[in-house]
């Protein structure tokens, strides 16, 4: 068991999304969640926290989400990035999981295909 | 569906209250739609049958469908297809409005005649309104000129009526009108579309409409347009609109999105291409404007 705390990390520009995802991940007992509203603040808080996991957004302004989880791979960060998005578009699933996203939730998501995700993630982690 | 198309063309043409209207929706879920109802709306037998098997009912003990048959008004097959038919929602309105006694049978059959003929709907497609098949009665109320534009716009349009359902438990509807050349208002909610098809989508309403439906889609009551109500009716069309490019991409067309905005006091002009489209909700209206050029 690991004895690091698990953190998460909510990327979307939608202010609801994040505050609705931030209840459902800290009901799920999730103490440490950071916000971010595109892709760039993102990277900036993966580089100084490095959180455990991460929710991404695709349609984003400044920087969206497929060029993040680019980013990401480039800098070879140990993060894992569910996408979820609006957007499930063929183009868009398949560059995800190229890019080497761990999983996809389309919106509108149930509350339990996060909560699922996330305990799988916690269990091969330790947490 | 057919309940708020029919209903709002009663209330219209006065042919009921909007209290009666209002009661009879209320009470429709609970009615048990009647023989004589479905055989007047299936067009297998005419007002006067009817009463005269309703007559006959009060003489004898027999069924409604016995005495039809009896009486030559109906096949063993009709009262076969009436029977499996009889659970079906979209006549309920039609019962609890004979129930309620706000119009008779023979008023009924009028109004359908004139809701078809108001409407212009072939008797193919007045079927398809009773089905709630939103997908092919969309171009019944709306011309969107030619064919690629209107598969497109036709598409797009059914789709948000099904997800103003399915995401924000509304009933919307739409009238058979001119749409209108312009449009001024309080709020504009817009997501432009990329790729083989270009489109400007939005969705443009007055505040209290807009507050309505951003409490609705976020779960929780807003009575500002703050920026969470904000951030709740832009992601309404962001999820529609991402429905809609998973259904295209389904076609193989692959489309993509620019992220939402929110405008305040907007003036629209309508042009080439571009189409204002009012949609009737149980409280006020919102106004889809499709376009394949810039209009915000």
């Amino acid at each position: 068991m690991s004895s690091e705390q698990f953190k998460v990390l909510l990327c979307d520009d939608s202010m609801l999304v994040r505050k609705q995802l931030k209840e459902i991940i800290a009901d799920a007992g999730v103490n440490a969640i950071f916000e971010a509203s595109n892709g760039k603040e993102a990277l900036l808080i993966i580089e100084e926290h490095k959180p455990h996991v991460m929710l991404l957004d695709i349609v984003m302004p400044i920087m969206n989400g497929i060029e993040t989880l680019k980013e990401i791979r480039k800098n070879n960060y140990k993060i894992k990035v569910i996408m979820i998005s609006s957007s499930g578009t063929q183009t868009h699933l398949k560059t995800a999981l190229e890019e080497g996203a761990y999983d996809f939730i389309q919106k509108p998501w149930k509350e339990t295909q996060i909560t699922t995700i996330l305990d799988r993630i916690r269990q091969e982690g330790g947490f | 569906m057919f309940s708020q198309y029919f209903g709002n063309y009663l209330l219209n043409t006065n042919m009921v209250t909007a209290e009666q209207l209002k009661d009879v929706l209320a009470l429709q879920k609970s009615v048990h739609v009647k023989l004589g109802v479905l055989a007047l709306n299936l067009g297998y037998m005419n007002s006067m049958q009817v009463q005269e098997v309703h007559q006959q009912q009060m003489k004898q003990d027999k069924r409604f469908g016995e005495i039809a048959i009896e009486l030559g008004y109906l096949t063993e097959q009709q009262l076969l297809t009436l029977l499996s038919s009889q659970k079906q929602g979209h006549l309920q309105l039609s019962q609890a409005l004979i129930d309620k006694k706000y119009l008779t049978l023979t008023e009924l059959e009028n109004a359908l005649i004139s809701y078809k003929n108001d409407c212009q709907l072939t008797n193919e497609q007045l079927e398809l309104l009773k089905q709630g098949n939103i997908d092919k009665i969309v171009p019944a109320f709306l011309d969107f000129g030619d064919q690629a534009r209107s598969n497109i716009y036709n598409n797009y349009t059914a789709l948000l009526l099904k997800n103003i359902v399915r995401l924000l438990d509304e009933s919307p509807f739409l009238k058979k009108e001119t749409l209108p050349d312009k449009y001024s208002g309080e709020w504009l909610v817009c997501q432009e579309i990329l790729g083989e098809y270009h489109l400007y989508t939005s969705i443009a309403a007055d505040k209290k409409t807009i507050l309505n439906l951003a409490s609705k889609f976020a779960g929780e009551q807003f009575t500002e347009l703050d920026e969470m109500a904000k951030a709740s009716i832009t992601e309404f069309l962001n999820v529609h609109n991402g429905v809609f490019l998973v259904n295209m991409s389904n076609q193989n067309i692959e489309l993509q999105m620019n992220p939402q905005e929110i405008y305040p006091n907007i003036n629209i002009e309508k042009n080439n291409g571009t189409y204002i489209i009012p949609i009737y909700l149980t409280q006020g209206k919102v106004y889809l404007i499709i376009s394949n050029n810039r209009f915000y």
